[in-house]
């Protein structure tokens, strides 16, 4: 059991690759800190984490023997997100892993002079801000105890380019480079910070994944037919799964990678190899 | 900052329904009624954060089946009030206590024998103990004891959850099994490094009285009625894991057998270690197998010098001598000393300064089966007779001119021998057994003591560290120091049996840095060997001078190593280029007996290891009763194996009391080394010093009850005491006291002079009235006075120029005493190493450069004076 005795935070923990995270960490010994949005966002075109989803993912927890607390909080309500990480502290008394997950893909599917303020700001609040201010609530109970690992979840568009993305490819990149930063502030003190870089992962039904297609939708990829289409920049041909990037961030948690900071590790089938 | 919590968990008979409404509590589900109070202890021990309310409490269900888990700070809930948990209004009324050892749990205590590694703490359950808490106390009270090597320890026992901490001391020497079981005495306030938690469980119910442990050590033990039904201990990471365990596991072993044994039993004959945790620290300390190789010294030059017949083996000076030329010289020099009836077992002096004639007269006396007693021939005639005498040497090479009257012994000229061309070399002897040499030691009982050394020893030391060391052809060393020092059986023997090219260093240049650090760099030389307080010289003269030097290997020997000393060598000179090698070694064992590379990180952390033994060698650390002690634990270093001496000349009684059995097998002797260490539990070895006053002066081991005896022989003289106070530049001074009568301290100088060897001349003798006594009758060293130094300087005598106040400030920092115009440097204390300081100094400072020969003979700061004077107006 690799995360034994450890206390892990993961946002955006309702479905996708926050639950394959999550059950996968819970499997591993891991008590949980589950937070989700619960409710949806006007400028999102598509239906948000429940709570009902959250709580799924806590049952799903608690059957595999960890001790479960979920949150509903929105990670761009500042006061939201230090009232979750107090509660926490209540229950588990330490911090030990902060999974940054939340984020949006949409809206998107613009060129970057279409889009609008409110979009841009929308999707950056959320997937770059959003985690800065998740680290900004955590960091400090990690720095007391002198160890703590924080593993953003970003993307290959934190990478590379994608056409009609702009928001979220800058958003993405945007979160690497706080990696690197917060990497090196933390380093002294015995936190590492690091991201792990998925590329297309399969929405598993059962863990309620829609992401993949949301992607799709916003590129006018007709949906049925676009894990086809993806799998054409999949050297490895086959999309990825949440389990996936799940063990890739696991590593990245525990003391198997006490070494490793400030690093991007991709997750994508081959597909920057190119 | 870490919250101190206990806990309480409560079985709720009638399920969760028990609880009282508008109690606030986390709720979880555990996979079935069996496992609900697995999940309720991980509850119990999580920790605390220090911002959250303090008290935790979490309901753990399972169908019916409900445990509350109660989590509290210690220092604001007590244990009683914990009880009331689950009231409504428990979080308006808590009672803000201490914690009960805060008075006497040490924030961070170092634990002497700890050897901890950061963070790895260890907690864990020993088997139910038979007997009960006083058992349980008397063995922790033994085994602390032995782990701190006293015979009274101070210990905390917090008796019950709420009760405060008390102190107790417990005697262990001389004591009855049934003196340890009575109630052990209170003691005033204190830090304790063990603490013994003492807590009653009854019923289902579980209290944990601390999660983080308040001590070092913290034994909880929990009562079911008088009998222990569980002890959790917790070791922080301060203990080495596996020292933590056989801690433990001694505690509750000796406990049980505590309440068998008879009363009257003297508890110091129960053995703390099974034998198969003795076998375990046996096999710890061992090096291993001795590398298989020829045992016979001439036969194994013999080998090389047909091999490789063309190298280089000496370098005298301008002359080189190859290796078929030595052998040839040597094979003529031992048919010579055949004629002169050298044959199997007879000793041979040699009597010679370090140049070629020397180390052909070793190779020859061991071709004619000989076995050569080295003598230095700058020591006092009285020593070298004392040692021709006791050796029984009725032959020593050396110059007959200057060897003190020989009485019925022959001296002989090495250029004597060997004159004839040697006839065919007859083969030499076959026996490994035969002893190759013997090497006077200062004795215990005021006389030298000669080390008989085997052929097979000197040949295992070579094979022990050739791998390791990578020794070969292509080395040059220096034999550098007096053959009366057995470090130069290593030079001389680690050198020609592994083919390398020993380059012989002139007296003078070896009391003269720079110069010696010119011929290294001249020569190229690739493996030095030196003490610390000689290698502390170099390292500044490198500084200075940063020559190119061609070293790849420096191996250190001959006393204790500070290694913070080496941190500027290390800016200069990467391990990685050349490699450090502290060596602990005795001349019992054979020169040498572990080996450690040191590290710059070693340097940082100020290590005292001297490594792990050699291959062939084994280290064990034993009590006065020769009982194995485990890692961690100071005791007497008892070294075995390939490298133990055949014992003292002509003392069967001192070599039985020192070289006795107690080998990993059967047979096997030891050497029981007088010195004191420890172990590390991954076999290597602290060095802490000597256990009785023997003492080391720049790597010659000397023993101080020597010098004394010396000091009362003389006329005039009723009292003597002789210390020695360590200097904080890794020297240090003997230091004489005398109660005279009519004899006068000068006196007792010049007699010392004469009759000991410069290095245990004391630095100063003062005369007291009496000696100060401890109250058991031994003379209280520490209430010795501080030596008497030279009257104040006359104001007339002060030199009245700046140069003369300069290098008088120079030569008080290096004598540590005030100094006059009429001060003798040597007089006053100083030794050669003192003069090589000086001269540091001075080209420090942008003084002139003085030869060492110079000062010799203008030894009064006026004479000194002049000189300097002399050298900067020329």
């Amino acid at each position: 059991m690799r995360l034994e005795g450890r206390t892990v935070l993961i946002t955006g923990a309702a479905r996708g690759i926050g639950r394959a995270c999550a059950t996968r960490f819970a499997a591993e010994g891991a008590d949980l800190v589950l937070l989700d949005i619960g409710h949806d966002l006007p400028g999102v075109g598509y239906p948000l984490g429940s709570a009902d989803q959250l709580k799924q993912t806590g049952a799903l927890c608690e059957r595999a023997g960890a001790a479960v607390l979920t949150v509903l909080a929105d990670v761009r309500d500042t006061a939201a997100v230090g009232s979750a990480v107090d509660t926490a502290l209540e229950r588990f008394g330490t911090l030990d892993v902060l999974v940054n997950n939340a984020g949006i893909a949409a809206p998107s599917g613009k060129a970057v002079h279409e889009v609008t303020e409110d979009e841009w700001a929308l999707m950056l609040d959320i997937d770059l801000s959003g985690a800065w201010r998740m680290i900004a609530a955590v960091a400090p109970e990690m720095l007391r105890e002198r160890r703590g690992s924080i593993v953003n979840v970003a993307s290959t568009a934190g990478t590379v380019g994608y056409r009609h993305f702009a928001g979220y490819v800058a958003a993405k990149h945007g979160l690497i480079g706080l990696t690197r930063a917060a990497a090196l502030d933390y380093a002294p003190f015995g936190v590492r910070v690091n991201a792990v870089c998925p590329g297309s992962v399969r929405d598993d039904p059962h863990l309620d994944g829609r992401m993949l297609s949301e992607i799709a939708r916003s590129l006018d990829v007709p949906v049925g037919e676009h894990e086809q289409i993806f799998l054409r920049d999949q050297p490895m041909n086959a999309l990825l799964e949440a389990a996936d990037v799940a063990g890739a961030a696991l590593w990245l948690a525990g003391d198997d990678s006490r070494q490793v900071t400030g690093t991007v590790t991709a997750v994508d089938g081959g597909f920057g190899a190119r | 900052m870490t919250v101190e919590t206990h806990s309480l968990i409560v079985r709720l008979p009638g399920g969760a329904d028990r609880l009282p409404p508008g109690v606030l509590c986390w709720r979880r589900t555990a996979a079935s009624p069996e496992s609900v109070r697995a999940v309720a202890r991980r509850e119990a021990a999580r920790p605390m954060h220090p911002a959250a309310a303090p008290v935790r409490r979490v309901l753990v269900t399972a169908g019916d089946v409900a445990d509350l888990v109660i989590v509290a700070d210690r220092n604001a809930v007590s244990r009683s009030r914990l009880e009331q948990g689950f009231e409504q209004d428990f979080e308006q009324n808590l009672d803000v206590v201490a914690a009960p050892w805060a008075a006497t749990a040490p924030a961070a205590t170092a634990v002497s024998w700890g050897q901890g590694v950061p963070g790895q703490a260890r907690s864990f359950e020993t088997v139910p103990v038979t007997g009960g808490e006083r058992e349980f106390l008397a063995a922790a009270a033994l085994v602390l004891a032995c782990y701190e090597a006293r015979d009274r320890v101070t210990f905390a026992v917090v008796p019950g959850a709420d009760a405060e901490a008390r102190l107790v001391t417990a005697e262990v020497s001389g004591r009855t099994v049934a003196d340890l079981l009575a109630p052990p005495v209170v003691t005033t306030a204190g830090e304790a490094v063990l603490g013994v938690v003492v807590t009653s469980c009854d019923g289902p119910d579980e209290y944990v009285a601390h999660h983080r442990p308040p001590y070092p050590v913290t034994a909880h033990v929990e009562l079911g009625g008088a009998t222990i039904v569980r002890v959790r201990w917790s070791f922080t990471d301060l203990v080495h894991p596996a020292t933590a365990r056989r801690f433990a596991d001694q505690v509750s072993r000796l406990a049980g057998r505590l309440g068998q044994v008879a009363p009257d039993l003297d508890a110091g004959r129960l053995d703390l270690l099974t034998s198969a945790e003795t076998a375990e620290v046996l096999r710890l300390g061992d090096g291993g197998a001795r590398p298989p190789g020829e045992q016979v010294v001439a036969r194994r030059f013999r080998e090389i010098a047909v091999r490789r017949p063309g190298a280089v083996a000496l370098c005298d000076g301008t002359e080189q001598w190859t290796y078929a030329r030595l052998d040839r010289e040597s094979g003529a020099m031992a048919a010579g000393l055949r004629a002169y009836g050298v044959g199997p077992g007879v000793p041979v002096g040699i009597c010679l300064d370090v140049g070629a004639a020397l180390v052909v007269s070793q190779l020859a006396v061991l071709k004619a089966g000989g076995t050569y007693v080295p003598m230095d021939p700058g020591h006092p005639a009285d020593r070298l007779r004392y040692l021709a005498d006791d050796a029984r040497l009725r032959l020593v090479i050396g110059s007959a001119a200057t060897f003190p009257d020989a009485g019925a012994m022959t001296v002989v000229e090495p250029a004597e021998l060997g004159r004839e061309p040697a006839g065919p070399e007859p083969p030499a002897a076959d026996d490994g057994a035969r002893a190759a040499y013997v090497i006077y030691t200062s004795g215990s009982t005021g006389r030298p003591k000669g080390v008989v050394v085997p052929q097979r020893n000197v040949c295992a030391l070579v094979d022990a560290v050739r791998d390791d060391l990578r020794l070969g052809p292509d080395d040059t060393w220096t034999l550098f120091h007096s053959s009366a020092f057995d470090f130069s059986v290593w030079e001389i023997w680690g050198c020609l049996l592994t083919g390398g090219r020993l380059v012989l260093v002139p007296y003078w240049t070896r009391r003269d840095s720079d110069e010696f650090y010119d011929l290294l760099v001249r020569e190229r030389v690739t493996v030095l060997n030196q003490t610390p307080s000689a290698f502390a010289q170099l390292v500044r003269t490198d500084e200075r001078r940063r020559g190119e030097l061609a070293l790849r290997l420096v191996v250190f020997g001959g006393e204790a190593l500070n290694v913070r000393m080496l941190a500027p060598w290390f800016a200069r000179h990467p391990s990685a280029t050349c490699r450090i090698v502290n060596m602990f070694g005795i001349t019992e064992t054979t020169v040498h007996v572990t080996s450690e590379t040191v590290t710059p990180s070693a340097v940082s952390s100020g290590s005292r290891s001297v490594g792990r033994a050699l291959p062939g060698w084994s280290v064990s650390v034993r009590d006065a009763h020769g009982r194995v002690l485990p890692p961690g634990v100071p005791g007497e270093i008892v070294v075995g194996g390939a490298g133990v001496a055949t014992g003292y000349r002509g003392r069967p009684g001192l070599t039985a009391q020192r070289f006795v059995a107690g080998g990993t097998t059967a047979g096997d002797r030891v050497y029981r080394s007088g010195d004191l260490g420890r172990l590390h539990p991954d076999g290597r070895l602290d060095h802490l010093g000597r256990l009785d006053h023997q003492v080391k002066v720049r790597g010659h081991r000397i023993e101080l009850d020597e010098i004394r005896s010396v000091i009362l022989d003389l006329p005039g003289v009723r009292e003597a005491a002789v210390r020695f106070r360590a200097g904080d530049d890794g020297d240090g001074r003997i230091e004489a006291y005398a109660v005279l009568e009519g004899a006068t301290t000068e006196q007792v100088l010049e007699a010392c002079r004469r009759i000991l060897p410069g290095y245990m001349v004391p630095s100063s003798v003062t005369a007291l009235a009496g000696l100060p006594m401890t109250a058991n009758g031994k003379v209280d060293m520490s209430a010795l006075p501080d030596p008497a130094v030279a009257p104040a300087p006359a104001a007339s005598q002060e030199g009245d120029d700046a140069l003369a106040g300069r290098l008088s400030a120079i030569w008080a920092e290096v004598l540590k005493a005030d100094v006059a115009m009429t001060t003798n440097f040597f007089t006053a204390g100083g030794t050669s190493l003192g003069v090589v300081r000086v001269l540091a100094r001075m080209q420090e400072r942008g003084l002139p450069k003085v030869p060492v020969r110079q000062f010799y003979r203008n030894s009064t700061l006026a004479q000194f004076v002049d000189l300097v004077r002399t050298t900067i107006d020329g």
